[in-house]
């Protein structure tokens, strides 16, 4: 599957018209900080602000049509729901470098 | 609120900045404007605030979530129908019931499709409308309800006044009537005649409601000037039948039936046009005699067909008529079944006092459908001697002009006239111009219709009073009197008034002369000294009213002589 299906996100875009840039860098900006989050949540052994977390991060992702990084933020959240936390360590590493590449794919839509 | 404006103001709350972004620009390029919370409590906060049409809520919020925002703004909204669209990427049945539990109205799922926005608005926007709408409606239904109410309130006052100005709490009768009864188009209606005796009406016109209860006003008007004036039955029904044709529609007419009720002779005269039948309880043979509608309803035929007969019936005293509408035998239990015939002769065969009959019979019907009902009238009518009345007198309204003082008249009425007109009203109605005079309407009808029938009977038509006395002597005798009177050719009665003023009231001087052959009036005077018995009694009354009577020539002319003292009369009348 691809990370972000682009044709709907164009789409968007030009429903946004001078917004993208804004909801792109908001977007971004706001899962940066979802996920560092997420780290420390399972460093507190907190599920509860892990499930809230992953759903926000799922919601934002699925509104931006980058279904992949939605999926796992689901799983993840699902996890939480459950109070199974140790299994998410290692979703959270793909979850990461997932991120990154949407990011960058994120970026390259951009306009000056 | 403009509701008819298709650009609305949307509420949209959700906490992650990007769908907020998106769903605010999304809802914004439909034509409409977006105000935003981040959290539930700001949602609500917003909503008091903003007053929006619709509201957009995201499920999972920080502070207050969007379930418990929903319910929050659903009471806030009251009446007004706001709409509440859950945003979800949830999809489980659980959390979806929970977003309708919350009283959310639909889901809107991510990522949002412009599309699927833009419908669900529309649609929204039209219920919302439809509601305010019916709402409206609603409260504009309930304010006609309102009016309604005060105005029936107020009709049963105007018609209280007119309908229940009569005798229906006399001790010989026994009524049962709803006080909204007469929205049903019943009447029950009872007034003491001048002579001493009773009419009592029952009527129950065709239809329901104001339409059908209308007709009662001047029915009840004309019965009760009518019987004041001392009309006859016949008249006053012929009347009431002339005016109900005059002023109710084509398919309207008035079923009912009347009574009169002279407790002298221990007779009653019944005419029944279209009600149900009704049983005559003959209280010492404890046996029943149906008596069946024989005429059409009032407001029916015309003025020329209409039938003015009636039955003569003879009862003792204790025997009871029972009338009533077609509610009676019609009433229906819940399965639908009439109460019927069967049940109400039931009634009377398992009555042990005749007392608790009337009571018998409505507990009979109401525990039969199970609740009173506004649908039903009926009334009993018990024979009782004459002197169980604490008769006071009628006054016959007075007229305004404030009348003749010194004067005198004289009429004379002719077989074409003698036939089919009852003159007894026209001169009661003459005597009244006198000042005074009004508080002796009672007697005075009393003198006239004494002096009228002894000229008509025994005069022109030269009748026997002794056939009175024999079995059945009254239905004979009135049928023989109808016959002669019906072939009568010639002969008259004249009528002689004269009045003058007394120092503190006045003196009236009637003079009767009929065209028949006269009488011993010497050896009928004798006989009443010495036979308390004889039947002419007619003639002890008048001597007890009147200050002289005298006959002369050969017995076919009379002369009373009436007196009165104002100054008395105002003394009686506040000793009363």
């Amino acid at each position: 599957m691809e990370h972000i299906d682009l044709a709907a996100l164009q789409e968007l875009q030009e429903v946004m018209e001078d917004e993208y840039n804004q909801l792109v860098e908001t977007f971004i900006r706001d899962s940066e900080q979802r996920i560092a989050a997420m780290d420390k949540a399972l460093l507190e052994h907190n599920a509860e602000q892990m499930r809230e977390l992953a759903h926000s991060l799922k919601g934002s992702c699925l509104n931006m049509f980058i279904t992949p990084l939605a999926q796992q933020a689901r799983e993840i959240e699902n996890l939480a729901r459950e109070q199974q936390l140790e299994p998410i360590s290692s979703l959270i590493a793909g979850l990461q470098q997932e991120f990154k590449i949407v990011s960058r794919l994120l970026k390259e839509t951009l306009t000056d | 609120m403009e509701l008819a404006e298709r650009s609305l103001k949307i509420l949209v709350a959700d906490d992650s900045e990007t769908d907020r972004m998106i769903l605010r620009t999304l809802v914004q390029k439909q034509g409409h404007r977006v105000v935003t919370a981040e959290d539930g409590q700001q949602a609500v906060e917003l909503f008091l605030l903003e007053r929006p049409q619709l509201v957009l809520l995201d499920v999972l919020m920080p502070v207050m979530s969007g379930y418990e925002a929903a319910r929050q703004i659903k009471q806030l909204a009251g009446e007004e129908l706001v709409p509440v669209i859950f945003l979800t990427s949830l999809k489980d049945a659980q959390s979806l019931a929970e977003c309708l539990d919350a009283g959310g109205d639909d889901f809107l799922s991510k990522p949002y499709s412009p599309l699927i926005l833009q419908a669900k608005i529309n649609a929204f926007n039209r219920m919302r409308m439809m509601h305010h709408t019916l709402q409206v409606q609603r409260d504009k239904i309930a304010g006609h309800n309102k009016r309604l109410l005060q105005e029936q309130a107020f009709a049963k006052e105007i018609f209280d006044k007119v309908a229940h100005s009569g005798c229906l709490n006399a001790h010989n009768l026994q009524h049962l009537q709803s006080p909204y009864a007469m929205f049903n188009g019943d009447v029950l209606i009872a007034a003491r005649k001048p002579s001493g005796g009773m009419l009592v009406f029952i009527g129950d016109f065709a239809g329901h409601g104001l339409p059908a209860a209308i007709g009662a006003m001047p029915l009840a008007e004309i019965f009760y000037h009518m019987v004041a004036k001392g009309f006859s039955m016949p008249e006053i029904l012929s009347e009431v039948n002339s005016k109900m044709k005059q002023v109710l529609p084509v398919s309207g007419f008035c079923c009912g039936g009347m009574v009169d009720v002279d407790f002298d002779s221990k007779v009653m005269k019944v005419w029944i046009g279209g009600l149900p039948d009704c049983y005559l309880y003959r209280a010492k043979s404890k046996t029943l005699d149906v008596l069946s509608s024989k005429w059409l309803p009032l407001g029916i035929l015309s003025p020329d067909k209409f039938d003015t007969g009636y039955e003569i019936i003879e009862v003792e005293y204790g025997d009871r008529l029972y009338l009533w509408s077609d509610g009676v035998i019609e009433a229906q239990d819940d399965q639908k079944h009439f109460f019927g015939e069967e049940r109400l002769k039931a009634v009377f065969a398992n009555n042990e006092d005749s007392d608790q009959l009337f009571n018998e019979i409505k507990e009979a019907v109401f525990s039969f459908i199970g609740e009173p009902t506004d649908d039903l009238s009926m009334i009993e009518i018990s024979m009782v001697p004459r002197e169980s009345f604490s008769d006071k007198p009628v006054p016959v309204e007075p007229s305004t002009i404030r009348g003749a003082r010194n004067w005198s008249a004289s009429f004379e009425f002719r077989p074409e006239t003698l036939q089919s007109y009852n003159p007894i009203p026209l001169i009661l109605h003459c005597l009244m111009q006198v000042p005074g005079v009004n508080l002796h309407s009672g007697r005075l009808y009393t003198i006239l219709a004494e002096l009228y029938s002894n000229a008509l009977e025994h005069g022109v038509l030269g009748m026997d009073s002794s056939l009175k006395a024999s079995l059945h002597g009254f239905t004979q005798y009135y049928a023989e009197r109808e016959r002669r009177l019906q072939q009568l050719d010639n002969g008259f009665i004249r009528f002689w008034l004269e009045h003058k003023i007394e120092q503190q009231g006045g003196v009236l001087i009637i003079t009767v002369a009929d065209s028949g052959p006269g009488f011993d009036y010497q050896k009928m005077l004798n006989r009443i000294t010495q036979d308390t018995n004889y039947h002419g009694r007619g003639v002890n009354l008048l001597r007890s009213f009147c200050r002289r009577i005298d006959y002369s020539n050969v017995g076919n002319q009379v002369t009373i002589e009436y007196g009165w003292n104002n100054e008395l009369d105002s003394a009686r009348k506040e000793h009363h």
